[in-house]
């Protein structure tokens, strides 16, 4: 999508940037100094990204751009311009959720639920990787999402119970 | 945090642009170090250059003396994962593998990791002990300069307000090259290192004897920091253990580790930390090296 | 791995492992945290805040006017625009004419934007004359010290009990049994040491936020994560004198706590703004800000000397607790929180201690999971086990010779009800296979095992009310105004009504966190939610079902005795007869719509408040009482650890943690509670303290302030917890409180495994690497 002709000058001002979220073409209009985090909150309402910490080091607002995982805080919204983006409002949904969701439940990996959406982001983007994600690549692959409240225990049963359930089945 | 956003669709547009606002402007890559820097201040660029989607600047391709060029853009994720960096070379990738965490390395870039001139960055002493050269782009064309010289202290490079970089040339290791970098934190890659120790080890393959060893240092200093004295003590002789723990200890003396008070790590932890580490670098890096040496 | 079967009497949901009734919700991230309803207010202002960056500083100059003329900046505020009451809960919302704390606030500005704000803010003109400040809390409650931190120490309302002589001592808990000088002369054995723990942090994901929205007519609305609404509407209401009818606070979903939100450090600046601009202002902290200027833990020294009996007995204890406030008392800190850690496990019964709360200029402390319990057990339990080394005694022996029983008298002069230590720790002991030796492997890894346990005071605070509104078809609302900072309260308050109603889960819904809809709370602290507002949603619900019986009594002709209510039906003797709703009278031109029938569209109104007796006032010289706290939660921790000889890592390879919480109602949240509180617990053993530079906190980041990744846990199957629980008579369905528990022996266990892997004792926290080596030079040499 992004022209390869060369860029007038804008100014300070406002840019349009078109990308693909959730498997839908939006079109936002705003500052380049704002983040893709800031403009998927509060431009596109999509706020399960989360804001903890605002410097790349809490994880808590994981998306996945291009089928890779970013933390959406590190980039400046004109970088994602014409790209694909999963957000964890795209993942899954009440009548039909993901097994990483289901396996969040039944596996009681979420208590405040701030750090969720991020971390299960990561984890489908490890998971889509690696499906035979062991205990070890789980801790050494998500630890860049922290978590304060479950002592990470019931997080790497449930990836480890979704791992399994997608294993057996057709991928989502 | 202001800025005008630029987004030149090639080398020479860029090096238009960056030639125009100097030190006004500042080369955005990937952005995890320099996003951040914005938006907290401490960077106050009115230009933002955006070379993220100018193709030839990414890619690793063989030069014609076998040695290798990187791209500036190459992610820390490809450079991890690239077979073509495996071998020899690998001490890059390893390098590459231990900075910050995965959704950090899936858009960060070398580049990037060298021109933010932080002395902690991981890719820098794996670079150095290869003997890379950045390639530099200028208004006068392009200039190399060699890894070693490339920082000049905490946040700044050689590179002039008109200039940014193009990539790395990597001198093909001679055979019998064994590398390891080892990044040392209480908590694991995703902070930076309190000491990070690159060794990489030659074997002559004749007598096997060390042929060549570079030693270089992460966070010990304002700038990586090569020990030329550990080196010394390793060429021409017979590696085993007793000489390669004195090297470890010669690095320790030669690093600079910052005698203030640190966020991470007192200095003279860290220099514990570089006789430890040095070691156990130089070990595996000897280890490997002997490896090819047999085959 | 919970022993689910062992707590089942005949329950329907009660002690199952229901799923959490709010996980959907925020794995499909739809759950709304406060930040995140910015979007539903046009016309939003921003704040920011200009910090002190001196430990103790006076503001010689503070002039604001290039930030008030910046366009699209709607206010600009200093200490003298704000109330000069303060409550201890709500630290002074901006400095005066003295910054007290490296990060205190000093003037705020609203803007239409986050970075307008932010630019409004370099405008502004500020100049300080840095004073000398204090940082230890031994050197500031000494008479005279170096600085005063807090010139208004003894006016506060609530006021501690401040002493003009030691003007940084902000209370002093004296408990005086028995005669220690005697007894020490007559042990055989007598070990004193000095223990200390670090300033560390929540750092709880979400930061501090806040929306305040002006009311015309003269009031406010605040949307914010902080704890207690009807207490922080009282707050509010009070300090800005406003009518208490229109204060309203409401709470959305609140992402983590550990005890950071039940101070007020964002709502009366965004109270003042949204009344100065009569709009709707939002504040929400930065990281950064939640370091300097958010709530930390306490750190505490200990000096304790112990004097033993040769077989092991205790006979007398001596304590001096050393209490760093940081540079406000927020109502934590007059020394009783502390010292009840040392009180409620063990015999003792000649026991000495002095407890002091002392202000430093440094970032304030308030409450913090496990409120000074876990500073204090990381003295007692290090201590003895180095008795029971000299004594060459088990420690594990040791403890039970000297643990309390149900019925004795704690040192307080209590009556224990409710103790399951002991079981505790013989199960962590059991499961870490703490007498056999570690079997080492070459390298410089060396591993050891060791064990700890401890227990934590309920606070007896307050009341709880909670009500039911029962609809004809049997579906059940549950209004309460107690927390969910993710602890699971919603939850377990579905599980009681469920339970109590007998109906399934999806019949109940929650209504929770609303001073205008649900009633009194004040708010979930000292684990007591499940307790507190548990029992009174229990009585809610008896209330709602006595209602419902004698409407149907009336109609059936039948004694309440033989009735019951059931899944929607009303039961006589055991059978079901009429639904419910046939209860319910609907309206028709020809029947009357007064009296006591039950009425179509009204649902039945149920009420219950409970609140634990009282406190009973002590002796301030003794410090002695029948009832200072109410129950007791317990823990016991074993873990197996291994220590790098060459850098001084310390890994932890094992873990077991027992809780005794009289009943878990969820037994997997209750498992969740435990290993998240390990896993914070392991932080503050090991990684987590406040690093200055000239007073001023440096490492104020998730990057650089090292809170435990997934890689300092251990692997899964090397973690287990178990429930070794003895019912509380008052709690709901036997439940006392979990979740502070975990925090209390982990840093002695650790240390106790230290010394047992590499023989190295060490006495002050965090035990960080370069701490470890170095005692391990030292013992070489």
């Amino acid at each position: 999508m992004a022209a390869r002709t060369a860029m007038k000058r804008t100014g300070k001002m406002k840019q349009r940037i078109e990308f693909e979220v959730n498997g839908k073409t939006r079109e936002v209009l705003v500052e380049p100094w704002k983040t893709l985090l800031e403009v998927l909150r509060e431009e596109l309402g999509l706020t399960g990204a989360k804001m903890g910490c605002d410097d790349g080091n809490c994880g808590a607002c994981t998306v996945i751009v291009e089928g890779q995982a970013i933390k959406s805080c590190l980039m400046l919204a004109p970088q994602a311009r014409g790209k694909k983006i999963l957000t964890i409002e795209g993942l899954g949904s009440e009548e039909n959720p993901h097994p990483l969701q289901q396996a969040f439940i039944d596996h009681f990996a979420v208590q405040c639920g701030f750090c969720t959406p991020g971390m299960i982001l990561a984890a489908k983007a490890l998971l889509d990787e690696n499906p035979e994600a062991t205990e070890m690549d789980i801790r050494e692959n998500l630890h860049g999402n922290i978590c304060r409240c479950t002592g990470y225990v019931k997080i790497v049963e449930a990836i480890e119970a979704a791992r399994d359930v997608l294993a057996k089945g057709p991928k989502s | 945090m202001k800025f005008e956003y630029l987004e030149p669709a090639s080398v020479a547009e860029a090096a238009a642009m960056l030639g125009n606002y100097r030190h006004r402007a500042k080369i955005l890559a990937g952005g995890t170090d320099l996003v951040v820097q914005i938006r907290q201040g401490t960077l106050k660029p009115d230009f933002v250059i955006h070379i993220g989607r100018i193709e030839e600047l990414n890619g690793i391709t063989t030069d014609s003396d076998g040695g290798l060029f990187i791209g500036t853009l190459a992610t820390m994720r490809a450079i991890e994962r690239s077979e073509r960096l495996a071998g020899r070379w690998d001490i890059l990738r390893q390098g590459a593998a231990q900075v910050s965490c995965p959704q950090v390395r899936n858009v960060a870039t070398l580049g990037g990791n060298s021109c933010n001139g932080i002395p902690s960055a991981d890719t820098v002493p794996p670079l150095i002990a290869l003997g890379a050269e950045a390639v530099i782009v200028g208004p006068g064309g392009e200039r190399k300069v060699h890894m070693e010289a490339f920082h000049r202290g905490p946040g700044r490079t050689v590179l002039e307000a008109d200039e940014f970089m193009r990539g790395f040339k990597i001198p093909p290791p001679p055979p019998c090259t064994g590398g390891c970098y080892l990044k040392y934190t209480p908590r694991g890659t995703s902070e930076l290192a309190i000491v990070g120790v690159a060794a990489l080890v030659t074997l002559n393959p004749k007598d096997g004897t060390c042929q060549d060893a570079r030693i270089v240092l992460g966070a010990c200093g304002p700038t990586p920091l090569r020990t030329k004295k550990a080196e010394s003590l390793l060429r021409g002789n017979r590696l085993d253990a007793p000489l390669i723990e004195k090297a470890a200890h010669m690095a320790a003396e030669e690093s600079r580790p910052n005698p203030g008070i640190s966020v991470r790590a007192p200095a003279s932890y860290r220099r514990e930390m570089v006789r430890v580490w040095g070691r156990h670098a130089l070990k595996n890096a000897w280890m490997k090296a002997e490896a090819y040496h047999r085959s | 791995m919970s022993s689910e079967k062992a707590f089942s009497p005949p329950y329907s949901v009660i002690g199952k492992s229901i799923p959490r009734v709010d996980a959907l919700d925020k794995v499909l991230g739809r759950a709304q945290f406060t930040a995140d309803l910015q979007r539903n207010f046009p016309g939003l202002l921003h704040i920011k805040v200009l910090r002190s960056p001196h430990a103790h500083a006076r503001i010689i100059k503070l002039d604001v006017t290039k930030a008030e003329k910046y366009p699209r900046v709607r206010a600009v505020v200093t200490g003298k625009d704000c109330p000069d009451k303060i409550n201890t809960r709500a630290p002074r919302i901006l400095a005066l004419d003295e910054a007290i704390w490296g990060g205190e606030g000093v003037a705020a500005v609203a803007a239409e934007s986050p970075e307008i704000a932010e630019e409004a803010l370099r405008l502004i003109q500020v100049e300080y004359e840095k004073l000398p400040a204090v940082l230890d809390a031994e050197e500031a409650m000494q008479p005279n010290p170096p600085a005063v931190v807090d010139r208004q120490l003894g006016q506060y309302r609530g006021s501690p009990q401040f002493t003009p002589e030691a003007p940084n001592i902000s209370g002093h808990y004296k408990l005086r049994t028995g005669d220690v000088e005697k007894r020490f002369a007559e042990a055989d054995i007598i070990l004193e040491n000095r223990f200390s723990t670090s300033r560390v942090c929540h750092s709880q994901l979400e930061p501090a936020s806040c929306i305040a929205r002006f009311e015309p007519g003269g009031g406010v609305t605040l949307w914010t994560n902080g704890q207690g609404v009807h207490v922080i509407r009282g707050i509010i209401s009070d300090q800005f004198d406003l009518p208490a009818a229109k204060v309203r606070v409401i709470n959305p979903y609140q992402g983590g706590s550990f005890g950071s939100r039940l101070r007020h450090y964002v709502e009366p600046l965004a109270t003042l703004l949204a009344l100065k601009t009569r709009g709707t202002v939002e504040f929400t902290y930065t990281r950064e800000e939640m370091y300097l200027a958010g709530s930390t833990r306490l750190p505490v020294v200990t000096y304790i000397k112990t004097g033993a009996r040769k077989d092991g007995t205790i006979v007398a204890q001596q304590m001096k607790i050393i209490v760093d406030n940081g540079a406000f008392y927020a109502a934590v800190q007059d020394g009783r929180m502390a010292a009840s850690g040392a009180v409620c496990v063990y015999r003792i019964p000649n026991f000495f201690m002095d407890s002091y709360g002392v202000n430093t200029n440094t970032p304030w402390a308030g409450a913090y999971r496990g409120l000074g319990t876990p500073q204090v057990a990381w003295a007692v339990e290090c201590q003895l086990d180095m008795l029971a080394e000299k004594l060459g005694m088990d420690p594990v022996e040791l403890r039970r010779k000297n643990v309390l029983h149900k019925g004795e008298k704690n040192a307080y002069g209590e009556t224990i009800e409710s103790i399951g230590v002991m079981e505790c720790m013989e199960k962590v002991a059991e499961e870490i296979r703490l007498v056999e030796p570690c079997v080492q492997e070459p390298g410089p890894w060396k591993k050891g095992r060791g064990v700890a346990m401890g227990g934590k005071q309920n606070t007896p605070r307050g009341r709880s009310e909670a009500e039911t509104l029962v609809y004809e078809d049997g579906t059940v609302e549950v209004l309460y105004s107690a927390d969910e900072q993710g602890m699971g309260s919603e939850t377990i308050m579905v599980q009681i009504a469920a339970e109590e109603f007998k109906i399934s889960i999806s019949q109940v819904r929650v209504r929770r966190g609303d001073t205008a809809i649900t009633p009194y709370d004040t708010f979930s602290a000292s684990s007591f939610t499940t307790y507190n507002t548990g029992n009174a949603l229990r009585m809610a619900c008896r209330d709602a079902i006595g209602q419902v019986l004698e409407a149907a009594a009336r109609k059936l002709e039948a004694s309440v005795d033989d009735l019951a209510l059931a899944n929607g039906k009303i039961l006589v003797k055991g059978s079901p007869t009429m639904a419910l709703a046939d209860l319910f009278i609907p309206f028709s031109m020809f029947t009357p719509q007064g009296g006591p029938s039950l009425k179509k569209g009204t649902p039945v109104h149920g009420k219950g408040i409970f609140a634990p007796s009282p406190a009973i006032p002590w002796d301030p010289e003794i410090g002695q009482t029948p009832r200072m706290w109410n129950w007791y939660q317990y823990n016991a921790c074993g873990v197996e650890v291994a220590v790098n000889t060459e850098t001084g890592e310390v890994k932890i390879l094992k873990g077991v943690v027992a809780a005794d919480m009289g009943f878990p109602i969820n037994p997997k949240m209750c498992e969740g509670q435990i290993e998240g509180g390990f896993g914070m617990a392991v932080g503050a053993s090991l990684l987590e303290e406040y690093i200055y530079r000239d007073g001023l906190m440096i490492n104020s980041s998730y990057g650089n302030y090292r809170i435990p990744t997934f890689r300092e846990m251990p692997f899964r199957d090397r973690f287990k917890t178990f429930f070794a629980s003895d019912p509380l008579p008052d709690g709901p369905y036997g439940s006392k409180g979990v979740g502070e528990g975990t925090m209390i022996a982990v840093a002695p266990a650790i240390a106790n495994a230290i010394y047992n892997a590499v023989g190295i004792r060490l006495k002050d926290l965090p035990l960080s690497p370069e701490r470890v080596l170095q005692a391990l030079k030292e013992k070489r040499s």
